[in-house]
């Protein structure tokens, strides 16, 4: 059935394509190939020097979305934790505060206390016991500005506090998480039922706590009154974290101590997972900004599965685009755009959340989408190529064929000729060679002529007549007027003399008529009979 | 032949004397806001009604003497026109048979081998045809 | 010659589409990323682990060259890592999910809802690469004729001891750290400790301190009874004869007058305090153990740590208890479980595998790093490290290892019992201290009431 319909579609295409083209329609379509195929070398151009940036907009797109969802979410993270800090300061400050009162002294007395740091840790272990478990952080902290011994070496920098931290920060979501002492009196852990880290002291070192001196001193306050510790390790521990530090004043403005939350390198880069995009994977970082470059080793990276990605070092921005930053590292570079985050560091640092991929990935995905497009342009030119030269090959032939035909002979007329320039050209040529003497006509125009004119001679008189007006050079519309006749008699004659002449209209009646004129041969046509009759002479 | 021609000869003459042009029964029937004509066959007597065109002055009544002048000279223009303009569309409906000169429709005249005529003379000479209407 | 004219659009329109279509086909192409493995082990606890710098190690040589890395999620102990693969196998709300690989005890497998989720490692270990490794090791990871726990390390228990503060004891009552080799040695001098402490400040009456704390009292039972010639178990529960009781009484005897440690958690943390000086451990242990130690006044002072093989009875065995958990591989895709034994295999290339368990206080898993073993444990900086290797080439040469069974109803036993042997015995010792003076009797109704407490 489809294969019929094929067939009939084929030869009504046939049909269609078998009338003679002229040569201007196959320049043209010549013309129209070359012009397509300097449009694609065009595009092929294009391609190579700017084809990229849509791949790289689409890069920055999928970038930018990635940005925007951990921005809020890194953002909102924060913001709960300060808020839980902030609560656990307001808290712990007041029990402190209410704690010395009590007891009439100030914080500098509670040095050399064991009993009185051991109830001041056991308020704050209550405190940070709620928060660990409510604020879902790795670790919680505080520290009195006081120390069990005075007397030891580097007791300035020893802080009695408490220093909890989950046992297992993968599992952070479990309804009560287990705990591990860290810092602080042993006698807590007892009480408790905690373990202690493998890596446990008594007290806390305050040179980890960055700012922790000034803020002794009264030198250091941070505009918000807390602020972010950039990532350092926990001493001894394979863990690195980060701390927000809320510092604690008693009402005179003596500093009493700090507190905060920990957020632990494992706990981020389970929160924050490298999202895998056809370009690569995607890794969130935030880090601390210094000098332009992101200090990825002072910052917490998300999960890095898919990249190599180094967390020791920092990545200094090497080159800008439209679209996003390169950033280098020593191993490898990574494409990637970074937001500021709206949080207090240390010393007045600014931090900044980042999404990078591995450059080597985006430009693989770059390159695959330039040399795809290139390569489909580059078929298309090929094919253009291919169909000019078959078109111009094609175009060529039937014109040397029809001069061979020339050459040979061959005569206006003949269907063999494939252009109607070429072939009015022949018709013009063979005209203008032809000899006078209507015998000397070629040979198979005056057979055409012959029959015409026996043709002419089986018309009746009747006929005949209303063919002399013809012949005489009246045109239809005269007619009437001229033979007395209404246009239905006329129309009635004309169609019984068509059909003996075997022609099928006004126009080819017209043009045998003229032919004959041309050839001298209209008496060709004069009836022998009829023509003393006609009253109409032959003219010319 | 040759009496055939003789023949002709004779009715060369008479067609000469009593040949009448179309517009010889091309009857007014104009009135005073239209211009209209019209032909009737002289054969079966059917009646051929040009199409009326209207005087571009009617019903505006001259209240000058002058206008009445101008107008009837307009009238009488274009008329005229209208009057052509009938003829040129009767021509090309009716035909004049060379035997009885008569004007006849298409229903009335028949295309023969020889010559064409009306029907009335087609039977009266035995001519076979066919009708052209 | 014009008409085949449209069949050349139509080649021309297939080849671009096929052009366009190979084109996207290749956007969506393989690209080069690392496979990405999460692992959960034990060594090195919460402190600096020595198998997270191997780890980076591999990252960056092999891992690098064959496009793998390691992530370390979760160091921490057997017993955590017990309870969150339970709970991840178990789907437990609010668990994440499991690691790609975790260390775990053949235990752990046992208790898993579907231990059919593991690798079977004989799918990437040739029979041959396996023959390198030692049998005994290969049998235990073997579960259900599956090889599912790939041993790296493995470790026995081990004495510590806190030398430093051991010599001043000594110096005062003349304990020589001979008489450590038996327990019934062990436990005197414990009570002799007790008193001499608590004769350090005259001024404040019953502050004594522990002398000994052990890891797993269980296991003290355990391999003390077996040691004797008395099956341990019976059934699911515990055989109470004539060498239980052996293994009992000098035990309770020093654990009632306060010579034992009975608080909870690890053997590490009293060390660390200086509230006990002797401990009996797990060899891996080691890691945990600081050179300092620090008191209540939050002085601390330097110490020196030493190994020596656990004690034995008098007229037992010479027998110890040896452990050692492996990795575990969950099943995922083809590249990640390949990957998997690529790391096993380089782990426990001779030399990375001596290098790796030396540095966490093991056993060598292959008879090839066995050999090599003397020569590194000759150039051991720590002297705590080289001690507890000396202490396990005695111990390899001159003991008799044994293994836990492996019973449905160990894990359960040995937290029970654990758990009420120490709370049993701490009432009894708080009851002494309040003035009870018949210690006999304190120890036999602790024993009472830890048999009550337990399942026939």
């Amino acid at each position: 059935m489809a294969n019929n319909m094929l067939k009939e579609f084929g030869k009504i295409l046939h049909l269609a394509l078998d009338r003679k083209v002229t040569l201007h329609r196959k320049l043209m379509m010549y013309l129209l190939c070359l012009i397509m195929a300097a449009l694609g070398i065009l595009l092929l151009l294009l391609t190579a020097i700017g084809g990229p940036l849509k791949a790289e907009s689409q890069i920055a797109q999928v970038m930018e979305n990635q940005l925007h969802t951990t921005y809020n979410k890194v953002s909102e993270e924060m913001e709960t934790y300060t808020g839980y800090s902030l609560q656990l300061s307001r808290e712990l400050e007041q029990d402190i505060k209410n704690f010395l009162d009590e007891k009439g002294i100030s914080v500098s007395d509670l040095n050399n206390q064991p009993e009185a740091l051991l109830e001041v840790q056991k308020m704050m272990y209550s405190e940070l016991n709620t928060t660990i478990r409510l604020g879902r952080s790795s670790g919680v902290f505080a520290l009195v500005n006081a120390t069990v011994n005075t007397q030891i070496s580097e007791a300035d920098k020893s802080r009695s506090g408490v220093y909890l931290r989950l046992i297992n920060v993968s599992s952070n979501v479990i309804l009560s998480p287990e705990t591990i002492l860290f810092r602080g009196n042993t006698e807590i852990a007892r009480e408790n039922g905690l373990e202690l880290h493998n890596r446990w002291n008594m007290e806390l070192n305050t040179e980890g706590l960055l700012g922790y001196q000034e803020l002794e001193t009264g030198l250091g306050q941070s505009e918000s009154g807390y602020y972010w510790i950039s990532r350092m390790n926990l001493k001894n521990t394979w863990e690195d974290v980060i701390l927000l530090l809320v510092p604690m004043y008693a009402d005179s403005g003596e500093f009493l101590g700090a507190c905060g939350i920990e957020l632990n390198d494992v706990h981020f880069s389970l929160e924050y997972p490298a999202t895998a995009s056809s370009y690569g994977s995607m890794v969130t970082v935030i880090a601390p900004v210094e000098n332009g470059n992101l200090r990825l080793d002072q910052g917490m990276a998300g999960n890095t599965e898919g990249t190599w990605l180094d967390t020791a070092e920092s990545l200094s921005i090497i080159e800008k685009n439209v679209y996003y930053s390169t950033y280098r590292s020593t191993k490898c570079d990574y494409y990637g755009i970074q937001m500021p985050l709206e949080i207090p560091g240390s010393g007045g640092q600014e931090w900044a959340v980042a999404v990078l991929i591995p450059r080597e990935n985006c430009d693989q995905y770059i390159l695959r989408n330039r040399v795809g497009i290139m390569g489909v342009i580059l078929g298309f030119v090929l094919i253009m190529i291919a169909l000019a030269w078959l078109l111009s090959k094609k175009f060529v032939r039937p014109i040397l064929q029809s001069f061979q035909d020339i050459r040979d002979g061959q005569q206006a007329g003949d269907s063999k000729f494939k252009f109607a320039e070429l072939e009015e050209f022949c018709g013009w040529l063979s005209e203008r060679e032809k000899p006078p003497e209507a015998d000397e006509l070629p040979p198979n125009m005056a057979e055409l002529f012959e029959h015409f004119a026996r043709n002419v001679k089986t018309l009746t008189n009747a006929e005949y007549n209303i063919f002399r007006y013809y012949m005489n050079g009246y045109e239809v519309a005269q007619i009437p007027t001229e033979a007395c006749v209404s246009m239905s008699t006329v129309k009635k004659h004309n169609g019984n003399i068509y059909r003996k002449l075997e022609i099928s209209s006004n126009e080819e009646l017209m043009m045998y008529l003229d032919l004959f004129r041309r050839c001298d041969c209209i008496e060709k046509l004069q009836l022998d009979e009829k023509a003393d009759v006609s009253e109409v002479g032959t003219t010319k | 032949m040759c009496c055939f021609s003789e023949i002709l000869e004779s009715w060369k003459g008479v067609g000469q004397t009593v040949q009448r042009v179309l517009q010889d029964i091309l009857t007014d029937c104009s009135t005073e806001d239209k211009f209209e004509f019209s032909i009737v066959c002289e054969e079966c007597g059917k009646v051929w009604k040009s199409k009326a065109i209207a005087f571009s002055k009617a019903r505006i009544h001259p209240v000058t003497e002058g206008k009445k002048v101008v107008y009837a000279a307009l009238y009488q223009r274009e008329k005229k026109e209208a009057h052509l303009k009938a003829l040129k569309a009767g021509e090309k409906l009716f035909s004049r048979c060379p035997i009885c000169h008569r004007w006849v429709c298409d229903d009335c005249f028949m295309v023969c081998e020889d010559l064409d005529m009306c029907k009335q003379c087609a039977e009266r000479l035995n001519e076979k045809g066919s009708i052209v209407g | 010659m014009r008409k085949r004219k449209p069949w050349i659009y139509v080649i021309g329109i297939l080849v671009l589409a096929g052009l366009m279509m190979l084109t996207a086909c290749g956007v969506n192409g393989g690209q080069k990323e690392p496979v990405t493995l999460t692992v959960w082990h034990v060594y090195g606890g919460q402190t600096d682990s020595p198998l997270n710098d191997l780890i980076e190690e591999f990252n960056e040589t092999v891992g690098a060259e064959e496009g793998i890395k390691l992530q370390v999620t979760v160091v921490s102990n057997t017993n955590n890592i017990h309870d969150a693969v339970l709970r991840a196998a178990n789907d437990e709300p609010g668990a994440t999910g499991l690691p790609d690989m975790f260390i775990s005890y053949p235990k752990t497998v046992l208790a898993m809802p579907d231990p059919e989720i593991l690798v079977d490692y004989r799918d990437y270990f040739s029979e041959e690469e396996l023959s390198a490794y030692i049998p005994a090791f290969l049998d235990e990871g073997e579960i259900d004729g599956r090889l599912v726990v790939f041993p790296v390390a493995k470790s026995t228990e081990i004495m510590f001891i806190d030398k430093t503060l051991f010599d001043r004891f000594a110096a005062d009552t003349g304990a020589a750290l001979e008489q450590l080799d038996t327990w019934e040695g062990l436990f005197e001098l414990s009570k002799e400790y007790y008193q001499w402490t608590d004769a350090q400040t005259p001024e404040v009456p019953g502050d004594g301190k522990a002398f000994f704390v052990h890891d797993y009292h269980f296991n003290y039972f355990q391999v003390g009874v077996e040691s004797l010639g008395e099956d341990f178990f019976r059934g699911n529960g515990i055989t109470y004869g004539k060498a239980f009781s052996k293994v009992w009484e000098p035990y309770a005897d020093a654990a009632v007058q306060g010579g034992v440690w009975l608080q909870e958690g690890y053997a590490t943390e009293p060390l660390r305090t200086g509230e006990t000086i002797v401990s009996v451990a797990s060899s891996a242990s080691v890691l945990y153990y600081e050179d300092i130690v620090t008191y209540s006044d939050n002085r601390s002072e330097p110490i020196e740590v030493i190994a020596r093989p656990v004690p034995c009875f008098e007229n037992g065995e010479r027998l110890v208890m040896q452990r050692g958990a492996g990795f575990c591989t969950v099943k995922s895709t083809p590249e990640k479980e390949r990957a998997a034994a690529v790391f096993l295999k380089w782990l426990t290339e001779p030399e990375t595998n001596v290098r790796f368990v030396t540095s966490v206080g093991y056993m060598p898993v292959t008879d090839a790093a066995f050999e090599v073993l003397p020569d590194f444990i000759e150039n051991l900086e720590d002297p705590k490290y080289r001690s507890l290797y000396e202490a396990f080439l005695e111990t390899q040469s001159s003991y008799e290892f044994y293994t836990a069974p492996q019973l449905a109803g160990y894990l359960e036993l040995e937290q029970t019992f654990e758990k009420n042997v120490r709370s049993k015995l701490r009432t009894a010792c708080s009851n002494w201290r309040d003035g009870e003076e018949n210690v006999e009797k304190l120890g036999e109704e602790a024993l009472e009431n830890v048999k009550m407490s337990l399942p026939k």
